[in-house]
């Protein structure tokens, strides 16, 4: 097998939930050893986190988990402890970057933070990724992608202008933050070769977040003026939306950007008259009586299967797509083809099929998923000893004082 | 990030405005070139 652009870069990866994880996974898909300290005593948040495979929680079957830490090692350790805090240096040593995700100050609290670190590792790289950044009024807030969203102003701009602020599909700014932290993870790398020096890479989740909304930002700014919420609408073009078709709950978004596109579409639905209606004539017409065109389309939709009108949409240069459910996107044949899902036989949850993280394929090196998400401890015996070179006596004497936890002590609640 | 902090030093910029700086400064291409391609509507 060809090498991997980051084999031989080791990851002492303390981060939990979301983002800290994902971050590290990028760099586990392309050849990173990543090492990810648990615990028993305080489960990460995503082991206790829906889908559970056959519907049965347990600590080693959510998916939710399972899609974020394919090829990682997970070992656990009491962080509590002196002596569990004596393995998660050995961990730090061995390591190239150390990651974590926690609210600013628990790292310190530990003395594993990144001025204890940096002492006596200067090379090291170190991500700390947090709600609002290390420093400031608000750097002591904890919280999740569901609240970042409210305060990052993705809730205020999404749904209706006649109804409630709706926030985003799931902990939307989780899914953003990872991507900035992985690339300032290979920028350190990058440094590091070319000067020898470790950083610390401080990220705050709302900032990163902030960039998906420049423009409404922009708009306040420079004009004073307040983005509203828009439901499907877009400035300037009509008939912009999802509308529904035959069948229940099947719809299709037709989005007709400029006049040729709009002369396309009154073809399309066997209506040349309507073409030359002056209420429709012009982008600023169709929107000043959108909601009577929604109507005459959502007529014509309702009529057609979401996949008949989506042929005749295209077909007649509309930009249009049926809207897919899960299920559409599990079996496409675009993913299939391109071998987006790998099938793998997880201990606990049998054979599940695990989800690329990179969206992009290096040609030399393209990304690979070799190991499913590993179990509680799954590693604890393979890390210690083959990797850190510790005895077995001495891994038995941490398992004999807890320091390695064994046990789920404080129970298993499934929270999301 | 803590050694290679991000610094903005310039706004962004005014359309063409640095023709000259890149043509001229990082390109070499003479004044009289420049202004034969200016002439040309190419630049």
């Amino acid at each position: 097998m060809k090498k991997q652009v980051f084999e031989g870069i080791k990851i002492a990866d303390f981060s939990w939930a979301v983002v800290g994880p994902l971050c590290s996974r990028y760099l586990a898909e392309h050849g990173a050893t990543v090492v990810k300290i648990e615990c028993h005593k305080r489960l990460d948040l995503l082991r206790q986190a829906s889908p559970f495979a056959n519907n049965t929680p347990t600590p080693d079957s959510s998916m939710f988990y399972g899609k974020i830490n394919p090829d990682k090692y997970c070992v656990t350790i009491d962080l509590q402890h002196p002596d569990g805090k004596k393995l998660a240096w050995k961990l730090i040593e061995w390591s190239d970057i150390v990651t974590e995700s926690f609210s600013p100050g628990t790292m310190k609290k530990w003395g594993l933070d990144y001025e204890e670190v940096r002492k006596i590792r200067p090379d090291i790289i170190y991500l700390s990724t947090n709600m609002q950044g290390s420093g400031g009024p608000h750097s002591a807030y904890s919280g999740l992608g569901y609240n970042a969203v409210n305060f990052s102003g993705f809730t205020e701009i999404s749904g209706w202008p006649d109804r409630m602020p709706a926030a985003p599909h799931g902990a939307y700014t989780d899914l953003v933050c990872p991507r900035f932290a992985a690339l300032g993870i290979l920028a350190a790398l990058d440094y590091r070769r070319r000067t020898g020096k470790g950083q610390w890479i401080e990220q705050s989740q709302f900032e990163s977040s902030l960039h998906f909304l420049s423009a409404p930002l922009m708009d306040y700014q420079v004009n004073g003026e307040i983005v509203a919420r828009n439901g499907n609408r877009l400035p300037g073009a009509a008939p912009h939306g999802a509308f529904p078709c035959k069948g229940d709950d099947n719809w299709i978004v037709i989005s007709v950007l400029n006049n040729e596109q709009w002369q396309n579409f009154c073809q399309a639905i066997d209506n040349p008259a309507l073409s030359q209606q002056k209420e429709y004539a012009t982008p600023g017409d169709r929107k000043i009586n959108e909601d009577e065109l929604d109507k005459l389309v959502t007529a014509w939709t309702l009529k057609h299967t979401a996949e008949a009108a989506e042929t005749i949409m295209q077909r007649a240069g509309v930009p249009a797509q049926k809207i897919f459910k899960p299920q559409d996107v599990y079996h496409d044949r675009q993913l299939k083809e391109r071998n987006y899902f790998i099938p793998l036989k997880h201990p606990v949850m049998g054979e599940q099929k695990f989800e690329m993280q990179s969206c992009y394929i290096l040609s030399k090196t393209p990304r690979r998923i070799k190991r499913p998400s590993p179990c509680l401890g799954e590693h604890n015996e393979y890390v210690f000893k083959e990797l850190l070179g510790m005895t077995d006596e001495e891994i038995a004497q941490h398992i004999i004082d807890g320091t390695i936890t064994t046990e789920i002590t404080g129970g298993m609640k499934v929270t999301l | 990030m803590s050694e290679t902090p991000l610094q903005y030093r310039r706004r962004a910029p005014l359309i063409g405005e640095h023709n000259n700086e890149i043509y001229a400064g990082e390109l070499g291409i003479s004044e009289k070139k420049l202004n034969l391609l200016r002439d040309k509507g190419s630049i």
